[in-house]
């Protein structure tokens, strides 16, 4: 059901597209089939979002200089 | 130190060199004004220049040590405050200016130069805001440009962890001020770009005075921002000029605090958010749910009749999509621990009921030759009830019944033919007569037609 682009969307992008679906359930107009479809992908966005939350490991890392800096002349 | 007599004999160079630096003893403490030519730098690391006026020059050094401190260094064609003290070098005979720390003199001949190079990449668009680069709205990683040693990193640190505990966080330590600053600035931005691993990037000090900040304000820093890939956030501190750096950034912040704040957003909120999504989602799916489930329910037999998987099973995907719906959300956590308890329980009681019935069926099976043999018997029975009766029936339509009953039957004695009218007959011939029990071989005394003789 999800292309394989979905999985590669930012945070951002997955959220827009989860109220995209979102807001077609609330209009209230979509048939049965397509309810379950606008289901089912506003499923897949919000488990993008939430792997896009989680998915970060809380680490810092020093990238010093290669060499002391050179003063110009 | 005892005083030569010049009248006899001479001073060697030696003893008028060290007289010279005795003497320059009060010369320790200046603050001399000047304009820079010459600026080198030594192989040693010690910097030399001349500093000279219209009328006069001197020549004058910047120990390596002393460098390294310095704010700024100076810089051919402007003019500086030199604070230091007057030396002598016997051995070249030279006298210097030994320079212990500098500051603009011509602080409005610099500015007029920043506003020329403002001017240029005014021109250029550097500054337009079309050209400024939206902020990724959730960084995965976020590099700092900053010094290693300050308040600026742990601010920063703290900062970015406290809204969003699990991002990384990459350092390109540098130097923020002193004569390697651009250099260092404008190298971190670059290995950055080429590391390719952060999606911003923050340059942060806290903030300093006009002199502290220049780097901030030459070209080479200003390139550097201008040529980066990844969005670049500047958090130079509370000062009153902004840089050039900050007017190319693609985001301005004050503090490092505030630049944290601007780049990472509070995860917490991010769940919310997603959170109260998530209750709106399945919402709209029970809602939905409920008002098919009415509709369907006026034509249930119909529908049923009609196709009843069909209906059903699509009820079910949509119940099992909320279902997978409501699992993926953390505050729904809870409440799937909870349903999969009652879940179990209901598994077990489930298995515990069927475990029941199987066994009382079993119980059952064991007395089902037994209820076999009475439901054959129960046949028979009928079986043979219809028998009797038919025999009864079908002795009764039998022609022996009929004879018991006192009828005969006579047979043409030779022909065997059943005889019914005596005209088939003549005197004599030989008949035989069937009784109900045995025969009578017989012959024919006379015939006459009429039957109600």
């Amino acid at each position: 059901m999800m292309a394989t682009t979905d999985s590669e969307l930012s945070f951002e992008q997955a959220l827009e597209k989860l109220d995209d679906r979102l807001k077609a359930l609330e209009e209230g107009k979509l048939s049965l089939e397509e309810t379950l479809v606008a289901v089912e992908q506003a499923r897949d966005y919000f488990r993008i979002c939430q792997n896009q939350l989680e998915s970060a490991k809380q680490r810092i890392e020093v990238r010093p200089e290669p060499e002391p800096a050179v003063t110009t002349d | 130190m005892e005083q030569p007599d010049t009248s006899y004999r001479p001073w060697s160079v030696s003893e008028l060199a060290r007289e010279i630096r005795s003497e320059l003893s009060p010369l320790t403490r200046v603050l001399v004004k000047g304009e820079v030519s010459g600026m080198n730098r030594w192989t040693s690391g010690h910097y030399g220049f001349t500093v000279k006026d219209a009328g006069a020059q001197i020549g004058a050094v910047v120990w390596a040590d002393t460098a390294r401190r310095l704010p700024i260094l100076p810089e051919d064609g402007h003019e500086f405050i030199f604070k230091g003290k007057v030396d002598f070098w016997p051995k070249t005979g030279q006298l210097r200016l030994v320079v212990d720390s500098l500051e603009f003199d011509d602080i409005g001949k610099m500015r007029a130069e920043l506003e020329k190079l403002k001017h240029r990449l005014e021109e250029e668009g550097a500054f337009d805001s079309a050209r400024k680069r939206p902020l990724p709205f959730l960084p995965r990683v976020v590099a700092l440009i900053t010094s290693p040693t300050g308040a600026v990193i742990h601010d920063l640190q703290q900062t970015i962890w406290e809204r969003f505990p699990n991002l990384e966080v990459l350092v390109y330590p540098t130097q923020v001020q002193g004569p390697g600053a651009p250099s260092s600035v404008a190298g971190a931005m670059r290995r950055c770009n080429e590391d390719g691993l952060a999606e911003v990037v923050i340059i942060a000090r806290g903030g300093g005075s006009f002199e502290e900040l220049y780097g901030f304000n030459t070209e080479v820093v200003v390139r550097a921002i201008l040529a980066s890939r990844i969005p670049v956030i500047t958090a130079l501190g509370h000062t009153s000029d902004r840089t050039l750096a900050d007017m190319v950034a693609d985001v301005e912040c004050r503090t490092p605090t505030a630049a944290g704040e601007r780049v990472v957003p509070i995860k917490a909120e991010l769940l919310a958010m997603l959170n109260e999504r998530d209750r709106r989602v399945r919402r709209e799916a029970e809602l939905r749910i409920s008002a098919l489930r009415t509709a369907l329910n006026g034509r249930r037999d119909r529908v049923d009749r009609a196709g009843p998987q069909s209906m059903s099973l699509r009820e079910g995907r949509l119940l099992r999509a909320w279902a997978d719906l409501s699992r993926l959300s953390p505050l729904a956590q809870m409440n799937r621990r909870l349903s999969e308890l009652s879940d179990r329980r209901n598994r077990v009681e489930v298995c515990a009921t069927t475990a029941l019935r199987s066994r009382s069926l079993a119980i059952a099976g064991l007395r089902a030759p037994e209820r076999a043999r009475g439901a054959l018997n129960q046949k028979f029975h009928t079986l043979r009830l219809g028998l009797v009766q038919r025999e009864s029936r079908v002795r009764a339509l039998s022609p022996e019944a009929v004879l018991a009953r006192g009828y005969s039957i006579t047979h043409d004695a030779k022909t065997g033919a059943v005889l019914t009218d005596s005209s088939q007959t003549t005197p004599g011939q030989r008949i035989r007569v069937r009784l109900a029990i045995g025969v009578l071989e017989a012959g024919v005394l006379g015939v006459t037609n009429d039957g109600n003789d």
